[in-house]
């Protein structure tokens, strides 16, 4: 009957605008929350004599945006562990005015020594070389402790990122069933893809992703290099950590599903904190490392004592390695030299032997005024000696030069990767502009359709009511 | 019909994200105001850091050698004063021997004279003997002296032991002194009394008067130069010319200790006339010509004291241009940080504004 069939219809458009209401506040609910996209209810005419109903409900989504946002993501997190690692290298440099740089001290040792032979009889002179030569190595010891720090809190970065791309992997696991279920059992699984949307995100923030979606809104997830990270079950992510690593000690690599994607691997990965991480761990601090160490063994070299009489071989003087691994002049990076670098005993409990040697003795009269031994130390500081090219330095040059050439390598990487991190950073702000921009919710746009299915329901109430007494007053007809 | 669709969070993360990063700038501004520097001087300077690392190095390496310069000029102005005091003394005793002076008026100019010498050479600065070579600590002339003559006792030990030797009687034997030919005596004052002052290798000077070493103190004066900035009483034998063919032109203090301990020593008083006229000449010719290489001394270190003052000046307008590179690398105009500032001030207020008003603009202030 007509009436009746007016009667379920009016009851159908009272449903859909309850159900529309639910998903307006669902909207209004998300409207903060990032990667929450604003779901669209579609509604179709039913059959004849059924009204409307609601046929699905669908999110705003823009694929090609999110996996450029993806990209953005890793590509800026990686950039931005670097940038923040290189500050904290930057810190064994600081202002130029605080005349801290190993370049400065080293200078003030050569200068203590300059003032020492003017007045070679003073003994004073001749401690306050000895104290710039300790401030010396204190700095150069100091420095290999900061960047085996800086090296070890990035293994620690490691090893916290395997652990919470584990958990992430097996929270999308749980994610991905819930919405393969419900597309296969043809339910809302809008609030799930969002979920999941945002846990790949989080994930690109760790590791460089590709995501593949596959049949029923599977998605499988890959590395930027290829390696299997999700394909039905989520893939293991190991990292061993090694404490303390010492320098020229390689850092263990990062495996996911068993394939190295650290450590110069073949899959190895470019984008996410991991690749940041790695970078610094394997590469920027273990360079610089050597660079110090470098600096430690042509000071050894600077200050060695030569035989006068031209026979025996040199022998280290005021400085020398103390773990006895380096003797002068041989050329090559020693891996911990700036750790081991110290002053010689002898010397520091009696400043004149600096004047008159240790190994050798120049001035076996011991007369005051003697002051050649030390005037050949100046030129040996400030003469030319080569350098190991592997430690990505000068080749060769004077002492000093090479130190400040040092510094001048690690500014401009910072320079280089802040200037790199400003352009990644703001593809990546653009990116996520424009993407919540499409997918998010406009809380206007959400209480103008409330507005809108306030009248709808009043409408379809007023129906109900209409037909209702229609009823009524065909029943009292009867 | 399909229009532009903005989130509410879009809309709200735009200026949340760019008050954020206005506030960081306008940090680094006000920062780079009050101390007139780069806020991070690593970020700004990049690889010209080594640059600017360097040039200050090489300014605190002038500095030290312009400070180090001034004690050796003070140690070159001694040994100067005390050259000239001895040059002076040479030449008023070259012009007593030869104003025919009576004995006892000549020995008590050349005893004053000897010990005049001997205090002269034995200056210092601070606790340091100027004439002494690298021997610093020690005395270059050694005592005891001995008072009546003004020479060290060892020495007179030896001169009167060489007396002896040649005339077969003491110096105290003042009957037979009056025997002593001139010839005799000249012979005498050119072989073994001259012996005992310039011989070869300074054998005898070294036992009987001086501790010095030949090698005299070099001194680093700038970046790239070392000049010798003292002389010794001792001279450096390597110097010395064929002893069988030339006379030494370097023995100038050994010389003037010669012509000094020659009156003072000898027994002038009891020579006769012709014997006492010849050892006044002998005495006025080796006066005279140590006098003059003494004089020479002071030119070598008078060219010394040209070069640091040159070396000075050098340096201190290398240290003006590097100050001027470094102030050019690592400062900001500070007028021009000030404006920065107030900009970003202005910004930051605008975005403020904004925001408040932006988050008026909702439908929700209009159903009721």
């Amino acid at each position: 009957m007509s009436l009746t069939t007016a009667l379920n219809i009016a009851r159908s458009g009272l449903a859909v605008s309850s159900s529309r209401a639910e998903i307006v506040s669902r909207n209004v609910a998300n409207a903060s929350t990032p990667f929450a996209s604003h779901k669209i209810a579609n509604v179709v005419t039913g059959p004849t004599g059924s009204g409307v109903r609601i046929a699905s409900i669908t999110r705003a989504s823009d694929l090609p945006l999110y996996d450029k946002l993806i990209e953005a993501t890793s590509s800026a997190a990686a950039q931005k562990v670097v940038v923040d690692g290189l500050a904290e290298l930057d810190a064994t440099v600081g202002d130029p005015e605080n005349d801290q740089t190993l370049t400065a001290l080293a200078g003030k040792l050569a200068d203590a020594i300059q003032t020492y032979s003017s007045s070679p009889e003073n003994d004073s002179a001749g401690r306050t070389a000895i104290a710039a030569a300790s401030q010396l190595v204190a700095a150069l010891n100091s420095t290999q402790t900061n960047i085996q720090g800086i090296r070890d809190n990035a293994d620690q970065g490691l090893s916290g990122a395997a652990d919470e791309l584990n958990s992430l992997l097996s929270q999308f696991s749980e994610v991905n069933k819930r919405v393969m279920n419900a597309t296969t059992a043809k339910q809302d699984a809008t609030d799930a893809l969002d979920q999941r949307d945002k846990l790949v995100s989080d994930i690109s923030n760790l590791v460089g992703v590709k995501p593949v979606i596959r049949a029923n809104n599977d998605m499988a997830l890959y590395t930027d290099s290829g390696v299997t990270m999700f394909d039905t079950t989520a893939r293991s992510v190991s990292f061993s950590r090694t404490p303390g690593l010492a320098p020229g000690q390689q850092g263990s690599a990062f495996y996911i599903d068993g394939v190295p994607v650290t450590n110069q691997g073949t899959m190895q990965i470019s984008g996410g904190a991991i690749a940041g991480y790695a970078k610094i761990r394997d590469e920027l601090a273990p360079t610089y490392q050597s660079q110090i160490d470098e600096i430690a063994r042509g000071l050894i070299v600077s200050y060695e004592e030569k035989d006068p009489a031209g026979v025996g071989a040199p022998a280290a003087g005021l400085l020398y390695d103390s773990s006895g691994t380096y003797t002068p002049p041989t050329v090559g990076v020693v891996p911990g030299l700036a750790g081991s670098i110290a002053i010689n005993t002898t010397m520091e409990a009696t400043p004149s032997r600096l004047r008159d040697g240790v190994a050798y003795n120049y001035n076996p009269s011991g007369y005051e005024g003697y002051s050649g031994h030390l005037n050949d130390l100046i030129d040996q500081v400030y003469a030319t000696q080569p350098f190991d090219p592997a430690a990505g330095g000068a080749s060769s040059g004077a002492i000093l030069s090479y130190a400040s050439g040092s510094v001048s390598w690690l500014e401009q990487q910072r320079t280089a990767a802040s200037n790199d991190y400003d352009y990644k950073n703001t593809l990546y702000e653009r990116a996520f502009d424009a993407f919540t921009k499409e997918t998010g919710v406009n809380i206007d746009d959400e209480m103008t359709t409330m507005l809108e299915l306030e009248r709808a329901y009043q409408a379809s109430a007023k129906v109900i009511s209409t037909v209702d007494a229609m009823f009524g007053a065909l029943l009292q007809a009867v | 019909m399909k229009t532009t669709f903005v989130s509410s969070s879009g809309l709200y993360e735009a200026l949340r994200s760019s008050v954020l990063k206005i506030q960081t700038k306008l940090v680094d501004a006000q920062k780079e105001t009050v101390t007139g520097r780069h806020a991070d001087m690593g970020l700004a300077l990049g690889y010209q850091m080594g640059t600017t690392v360097t040039l200050r190095q090489q300014t605190a390496r002038l500095t030290a050698i312009t400070d180090a310069n001034a004690a050796v000029s003070t140690r070159l102005s001694g040994s100067q004063a005390a050259l000239t005091s001895m040059t002076e003394d040479g030449n008023n005793y070259v012009k007593s021997l030869i104003s025919s002076p009576s004995p006892s008026v000549i020995k008590a100019i050349a005893r004053n004279g000897a010990a005049a010498l001997t205090n002269s050479l034995n200056s210092t600065t601070g606790s340091q003997y100027l004439f002494a070579g690298v021997n610093t600590d020690v005395a270059p002339i050694k005592g005891p002296f001995d008072a009546s003559t003004g020479v060290p006792s060892a020495a007179k030990t030896s001169i009167e032991a060489a007396f002896q030797t040649h005339f077969g009687f003491p110096v105290t034997d003042t009957a037979q002194a009056a025997n002593i030919t001139a010839d005799d005596m000249n012979s005498f004052l050119t072989n073994e009394y001259r012996n005992l002052f310039i011989d070869h290798n300074n054998v005898n000077w070294s036992a009987d008067w001086s501790d010095a070493t030949a090698e005299t103190v070099q001194s680093r004066i700038s970046t790239n130069e070392t000049v010798q900035t003292s002389v010794s009483a001792m001279s450096d034998p390597n110097a010395d010319p064929d002893p069988s063919v030339a006379e030494p032109t370097h023995k100038g203090f050994q010389r003037m200790a010669e012509a000094y301990a020659m009156i003072s020593t000898l027994p002038v008083e009891y020579l006769n006339s012709n014997t006492f006229a010849k050892v006044l000449q002998v005495a006025s010719e080796v006066a005279g010509k140590a006098t003059a290489q003494v004089s020479n001394l002071q030119s070598t270190l008078g060219n010394s004291q040209e070069r640091i003052t040159n070396a000075n000046s050098r340096m201190a307008i290398q240290q003006d241009i590097m100050n001027k590179s470094i102030t050019n690398m690592e400062t900001v105009n500070q007028f021009e940080a000030a404006t920065r500032a107030n900009e970003l001030m202005n910004q930051l207020n605008t975005a403020y504004a904004l925001t408040a008003k932006i988050q008026n603009l909702s439908i929700l202030n209009y159903i009721s």
